[in-house]
């Protein structure tokens, strides 16, 4: 080769080389025929529900391009738009990449028919029973189609497993106040007080959400106010008024007390002029000699007075009763069911139960809930039958259950298990047959809530996993097996719901026009519902109650057990968006802890971390300790949902089970562990805590938080520039602190909006955590009273933001409508404006978060929203995303400036309580200007940052 | 390593040395056998061993940098509420060290200081590579060092959109930047005589050249050294602003934020003052090391380090007095954010590093107020290198202590450098070491020429 050729041939492959370095060819393909509805980058919502046992919430989801990235309240459906962060977070379970994905039969992977037929033929060909078990639901289509499909296949039983059932007595329908207790959800809209005892309903009940909704933010009276009398420190005991710390043995004695001060107080007055009529109507309702007879037997039976927070509690009552507003009692699921009698005849007296009442008595109640009823049939009928076949249609009773199921599971263990999973779980894993469910969003149903309007579950995306079924389409497509006759003329689930749906009643909406809206246009007289009885007043069997009840006074420590406020029962273990959602009380993230005040812990000599060892005779579990201030004494606060083994990698070693140290055998209560024993094990162990001082140092914030003072105009700013003019619209939030329970559904509502990725226990732990929005939870003495501050604490859009002028290379910058702006790629990582936050609220990409997305995971990113990577600061933009979305359709419709109905930030549109508005301030019309005229604070004033969010007094 | 000859130095200064703390005897020939000879000369093992051991330091610090870009900052200590690290504290440090080989050669130039003429070239050589140690970790504390390097740097992006002038740290760019070419310059000055000496004597043809070359032509008439003296003093007095300059500017970032402990007035002539203490600790702790290796006992003498001590002992009083300033403040002021802040220093959880701080910077330089331990080189030696570990403490609490105690307190967590983050700190000290072993064995490490004439003045 000649030299020439040489350097040709060099200089030829070089340039091949440079033409062969580029990006992979990508076709775009036009849509031929367009999708209906679909205009590429122009989001479609849907409404559906979303079933939560038996609890239904009606829900927005936002699509774009097919995909659901985000799912809002619909504020058209009963639940008026609540939220809560276990609703918002299921949209990442649908593209959960640890999801079950293929069928499996024995340990084959299989399709779907075949795992079908593999299951009729194995029910067909049985000689025994076969029960199939549910969880427990609200959805009447669901119900019909059971009982179709129990009418098709005689030799099949449907049991409905409900998680952990306290009050197994539920199914004596004549009590009263069970009745009340279990069925009818309390209208708190009306509620001027409410006296919580012991119950967490604005915490971890599957209706927080719509209780803080209506509580706070549709309530008729101005400042409703709540007393909360706990053995634990709970979100509501946070959230409360007043919070009053009882031993969890005491609740019967302090009830019997407050029945005996209240009956007292009515009995004194009966026949003055000074308390309201109403209270006087009421008196004329009781039979005043059985009242008499009852204060009577309680003076003899609770003669002690130990409670010196009665009169308190009294006097607030009967004042509010003067001022002509409603009172309820709210019992929690742990009290005994003496107490949840008390609670029911303390309720009867203060008049809240009746037709239009708190307890309303004439609202419609479904039946079916209880149809096929519950564990206690499950146990009995498994001896009974001896089922040679189960089938397990979405529940996990082999985590979920207590030890009796679970013995009576594995005495079963010869029987041909079949699970129907999203995840392939605990239970999963015991079944030889194995098949993938659809999630939610993927599938035709509906629900019944708890008003009684009827409203259809639409799904939004096509099944992302094709070997997947949804259980309704399994039941009809098994019964269509066994049975060729079965379901004439129907072959889905869709068919079966639209049927029943498309023979309605002329006064309620079209098929269609439901879908649209979300609800049904009217109550509708269903056929299941009925109206709740009228109630008669029961003292007697009350005193029977409380006649059996004697106080087992334990020196020894007590174990309190609820569900987590996140994870619930632990369903969602794999959710980690759940997972790193912090506990609204300890601020904890993946995992649970034992909590424990510092008196209690002082006395054990237990420090913050040390890893404990509880045990309930044999069983023990070794979690760390958390000190936290409000706990009774002795107590010892734990929670469930988690310690999951099987179905994914997120939940894996988050937490441990403590439904293991559940021995039902001696306990009144699966939710109070007495004379339990505590170990230290030496051992110490990080927890990821999301916030870890819960005293203020700061002096100006203490008084601010503390003061009661009103101060309207703010502090004049001294600064050497001049000062800016926001001509235009200036964008500002406020935060109502008295309002917050810290349930953390604008935590979720921003990670899915802003595309904010999930670190891990690890990085939390090494305080890299990147949610935009926490919410910290302050401790203050005030009086000898600890009271409690939930502070959400997100960018404060200083107007002179320290941030902004310590940017080397001008990333952060104030926008003419007063948005504190991050130009992401402009941003190098120098952290200065993170150094230089006195909020401490800029959040770091320690690693490349995006690099971590596994498929389908990618789907549920916000395309409006840049994903960020590595080395980048970045925070709170207060969505300036949605404020230009609003800003375009504005444009569009000729209006210069930007309607406040346009537009909502994300944490504003998921808060329950409405306690955050967001709006312009320069527009002395527009909701949050109207809001800052009530006494307010901006967080550390004194440092001159002027921020941009004004946070409204707890009174 | 350290010599026991501190009785036999005495004496000798006794029996007839000057009071320059050279030896006047000294021919002009022999010196430039002595000093600019070394050139020619085999490396000790004992020089071989040093550059082996900062070439290690420096391969480690080469690898945690690599891998820090590679997967981010995650490898490092730093957090949300921690966000600058050890990374910030060795960049002030660095900045710091470098402040002494300026003051010595500009400052005490201009003030007729003859001790200096010994001991100036390396007090420059490691001022110019102790800002090269300090230049790096601005930018691989970066979140995206690739983009860091050159967004930086003040011109317009294509949006014509300029870097942010209120910035401190575009402040300290310049600010650096700066301070970088002067020195270099000042540098290569006072090195142009001694390279047209060297061209004479060293032995390779190759290096000759080089010499030749960057000697500038220089034949010693009158005409040149008058240019050159007056030059060297302009040039004297320029780099004099800088060392009040540079480290102020530096200290800005600090002064300027928001962060309580860190928002002071003091700052600038606090961190000065630090920066000369630390430097000139440096500077006797590498020369006893280099007089010890290279066998210069003779013209670097305990009395120069009695002199560097004597600025020791004044800097220290200043930091000693600053620190007892800034308590002042934080208790006089009406501001509770500082009070919080220093009193968490006392008794807080980084207390124990405070006090190491107050007794290595402040207690152990008294010390030399004693003749004994002053003119010890042993003693110089082990102060001088506590004292250095010193300021390294005091940057560690100002910029973390500070950050642990901020204004929300919802959050408090401890703040523990990585493997990483150690790695790269003894990385810089590595490449510190190596650069300064490879000049200590490439140019006359101490002005031949000033030292003849000096020792020729003094002969007449």
């Amino acid at each position: 080769m000649k030299r020439r050729d040489f350097i040709a041939s060099l200089s030829a492959s070089m340039a091949l080389i440079a033409a062969g370095c580029r990006r992979p060819e990508q076709k775009i393909v036009p849509q031929v025929t367009p999708v209906e509805y679909l205009v590429p980058g122009v989001a479609n919502y849907y409404t559906s529900v979303y079933i939560q046992k038996n609890f239904a919430y009606g829900i927005l989801i936002k699509t774009r391009e097919g995909r659901p990235i985000k799912i809002d309240g619909n504020p058209d459906s009963p639940t008026k738009g609540s939220i809560s962060p276990k609703i918002q977070a299921s949209l990442y379970s649908l593209y959960d990449p640890d999801r079950f994905w293929e069928p499996v039969v024995g340990n084959k992977k299989v399709d779907l028919e075949i795992a079908i037929n593999e299951v009729a033929k194995i029910i067909s060909g049985m000689n025994g029973r076969t029960a199939v078990i549910i969880d427990e639901h609200c959805s009447p289509a669901l119900e019909n189609l059971l009982n179709d499909f129990v009418n098709t296949l005689p030799y099949i039983d449907v049991i409905k497993l409900s998680y952990l059932n306290n009050l197994k007595q539920l199914n004596k329908e004549d009590n009263a106040h069970l009745y009340y207790f279990k069925r009818v959800i309390p209208n708190l809209s009306k509620a001027g007080l409410v006296v919580s005892v012991s119950s967490d309903f604005l915490g971890n009940d599957k209706a927080s959400p719509y209780y803080a909704s209506s509580f706070f933010r549709n309530n008729r009276i101005k400042n409703p106010r709540l007393l909360c009398i706990e053995s634990i420190l709970t979100a509501t005991g946070i959230t409360a008024n007043e919070r009053y710390v009882i031993k969890p043995n005491d609740y019967e004695e302090f009830l019997a007390e407050l029945s005996r001060e209240m009956l007292k107080k009515l009995v004194n007055l009966y026949g003055t002029e000074t308390l309201d009529k109403r209270i006087l109507e009421l008196q004329s309702r009781f039979n005043m000699d059985s009242l008499h007879n009852y204060l009577q037997f309680l003076n003899e039976r609770f003669s002690v007075s130990k409670f010196g927070f009665i009169d308190i509690i009294v006097n607030e009552l009967f004042l509010s009763k003067e001022r002509g507003e409603e009172v309820c009692f709210l019992g929690g699921e742990n009290l005994s069911e003496a107490s949840l009698a008390m609670i029911f005849q303390l309720n009867k007296m203060m008049l809240s139960i009746g037709e239009n009442k708190i307890f309303d008595s004439s609202a419609k109640v479904t039946e079916f809930i209880d149809k096929y009823s519950d564990s206690d049939k499950f146990c009995d009928n498994l001896e009974a039958f001896d089922y040679k076949s189960i089938i397990f249609l979405d529940v996990n009773p082999v985590y979920q259950s207590d030890s009796v199921i679970n013995s009576l599971l594995n005495k079963i263990l010869k029987a041909n298990k079949i699970s129907l999973s999203l995840y392939k779980d605990e239970t999963a894993d015991t079944c030889g047959i194995c098949i993938p469910l659809t999630h939610y969003l993927e599938s035709w149903s509906d629900a019944e809530f708890f008003d009684g309007q009827r409203i259809i579950q639409q799904p939004v995306i096509a099944p992302l996993n094709k070997h997947s079924v949804s259980k309704e389409d399994f039941l009809i497509k098994l019964a269509k097996l066994i049975n060729q006759s079965a379901f004439n003329g129907i072959d889905s689930n869709y068919a079966f719901v639209t049927k029943s749906y498309l023979q309605k009643a002329p006064d309620t909406l079209s098929w269609e026009q439901m879908l649209r809206t979300g609800n049904c246009g009217k109550n509708v007289e269903n056929a299941n519902s009925r109206i709740s009885k009228d109630i008669s007043i029961n003292l007697n069997e009350t005193k029977d109650l409380l006649r059996e009840y004697e106080n087992k006074v334990t020196n020894g420590l007590s174990l309190v057990l609820t569900q987590s406020c996140n994870l619930q029962e632990g369903k969602e273990a794999n959710n980690a968006w759940l997972q790193e959602l912090p506990d609204p009380v300890t601020k904890q993230t993946w995992g649970n802890a034992f909590c424990l005040s510092p008196e209690t812990a002082k006395k054990l000599a237990i420090k913050d971390f040390d890893v404990i060892k509880v045990s309930n005779n044999s069983k023990e579990v070794e979690l760390p300790a958390i000190l936290i201030e409000g706990l009774s004494e002795d107590v010892i606060h734990g929670t469930l949902g988690y310690g999951r083994t099987k179905g994914g990698k997120t939940l894996k070693e988050v937490g441990k089970n403590l439904a293991q140290l559940i021995d039902i055998s001696d306990n009144k209560s699966f939710y109070l562990i007495n004379n339990i024993k505590v170990s230290k094990t030496g051992k110490t162990e990080k927890i990821a805590l999301f916030q870890t001082e819960r005293k203020i140092t700061n002096e100006n914030l203490l008084s601010e938080l503390t003061k009661k003072n009103t101060r309207n105009t703010p502090k004049q700013n001294i600064s050497i520039f001049p000062k800016y003019d926001y001509k235009g619209q200036r964008w500002a939030m406020s935060i109502d602190l008295s309002k917050c329970t810290a349930c953390g559904s604008c935590i979720i509502s921003c990670q899915a909006e802003n595309n904010i990725p999930v670190v891990g226990k690890e990085e939390i732990i090494r305080g890299r955590m990147m949610n935009w929005l926490r919410i910290d939870t302050y401790e203050i003495n005030l009086n000898d009273k600890t009271k409690y501050f939930n502070f959400p604490m997100l960018c404060q859009h200083c107007e002179m933001a320290p941030c902004e002028s310590v940017c080397p290379v001008a990333a952060t910058t104030h926008s003419p409508e007063g948005i504190n702006e991050m130009t992401y790629n402009r941003c190098i990582g120098a952290r200065f404006c993170m150094v230089n936050c006195p909020y401490k609220i800029r959040r770091f990409n320690f690693k490349n978060h995006p690099s971590g997305i596994v498929k389908p995971l990618e789907n549920i990113l916000n395309p409006d929203v840049t994903v960020r990577m590595q080395g980048i600061a970045e925070k709170c933009t207060f969505c300036v995303q949605r404020i230009n979305e609003a800003r375009y359709r504005a444009k569009d419709e000729g209006i210069s400036k930007i309607p406040e109905e346009y537009l909502k930030t994300a944490c504003q549109q998921a808060c329950p309580t409405g306690a955050i508005i967001f709006g312009d301030i320069n527009n002395p019309e527009s909701e949050i200007s109207k809001s800052v005229k009530r006494s307010h604070f901006k967080l550390l004033e004194e440092l001159n940052t002027n921020p941009s969010i004004h946070y409204l007094k707890k009174l | 390593m350290i010599p026991k000859e501190k009785h036999n130095d005495i004496t000798k200064e006794k029996e007839g040395f000057s009071n320059k703390g050279f030896d006047i005897s000294l021919t002009s020939e022999e010196i430039n056998q002595k000093i600019s000879g070394l050139i020619n000369k085999k490396s000790s093992w004992k020089y071989w061993t040093a550059l082996a051991i900062s070439f290690l330091l420096l391969l480690i610090g080469v690898i945690a940098v690599i891998r820090t870009v590679q997967q981010g900052l995650t490898l490092w200590g730093i957090q949300n509420y921690f966000s600058w690290g050890v990374a910030i504290v060795t960049f002030v440090f660095w900045i710091g060290i470098g402040h002494a080989g300026t003051l010595i050669s500009a400052i005490l130039y201009l003030f007729n200081q003859k001790w200096r003429i010994p001991i100036h070239r390396s007090a420059e050589a490691m001022t110019i590579i102790a800002v090269i140690c300090a230049t790096l970790f601005p930018i691989i504390h970066t979140g995206r060092p690739w983009y860091a390097l050159y967004w930086l740097f003040p011109y317009p992006n294509q949006m014509g959109m300029w870097v942010n002038f209120r910035s401190p740290l575009i402040w300290d760019v310049f600010a650096i930047i700066t301070y970088f070419i002067l020195s270099i310059v000042f540098w290569y000055l006072g090195l142009i005589p001694d390279f047209a000496i060297l061209k004479r004597i060293v032995r390779f043809q190759r290096t000759r050249k080089l010499f030749d070359f960057f000697s500038l032509g220089w034949t010693g008439s009158e005409q040149q050294w008058k240019t050159y003296k007056s030059t060297y003093l302009l040039m004297a007095g320029l780099a004099t602003a800088l060392v009040i300059s540079v480290h102020s500017i530096v200290s800005t970032d600090f002064a300027v934020s928001f962060v309580p402990g860190w928002h002071s007035t003091i700052f600038p002539p606090y961190f000065v003052a630090g920066a000369i203490l630390s430097g000139s600790a440096l500077v006797s702790a590498i020369l006893i090391i280099t007089r010890e290796v290279l066998h210069l006992k003779e013209f670097i003498t305990p009395y120069h380090f009695e002199k560097l001590n004597k600025i020791i002992i004044a800097t220290s009083l200043m930091i000693g007095y600053s620190y007892l300033v800034e308590f002042f403040f934080a208790w006089y002021g009406a501001n509770p954010h500082d009070k919080s802040v220093f009193s968490e220093r006392l008794l807080g959880s980084y207390s124990i590093l405070f006090y190491l701080m107050i007794i290595f910077n402040v207690i152990l330089p008294q010390l030399f107020w004693f003749g004994k331990f002053r003119n010890s080189i042993f003693t110089t030696f082990i102060i001088s290198i506590l004292i250095c570990i010193g300021m390294w403490l005091e940057r560690f609490i100002i910029v973390i202590n500070s950050l642990f105690k901020s204004s929300i307190t919802a959050t408090k967590s401890i703040y523990l450098p990585t493997i990483t983050d150690i790695s790269i700190v003894a990385g810089s000290v590595g490449l510190f070491l190596f650069l300064y072993l490879l000049f200590i064995r490439t140019f006359p490490i101490i002005s031949v020429y000033e030292l003849r004439k000096e020792i020729s003045k003094n002969n007449e």
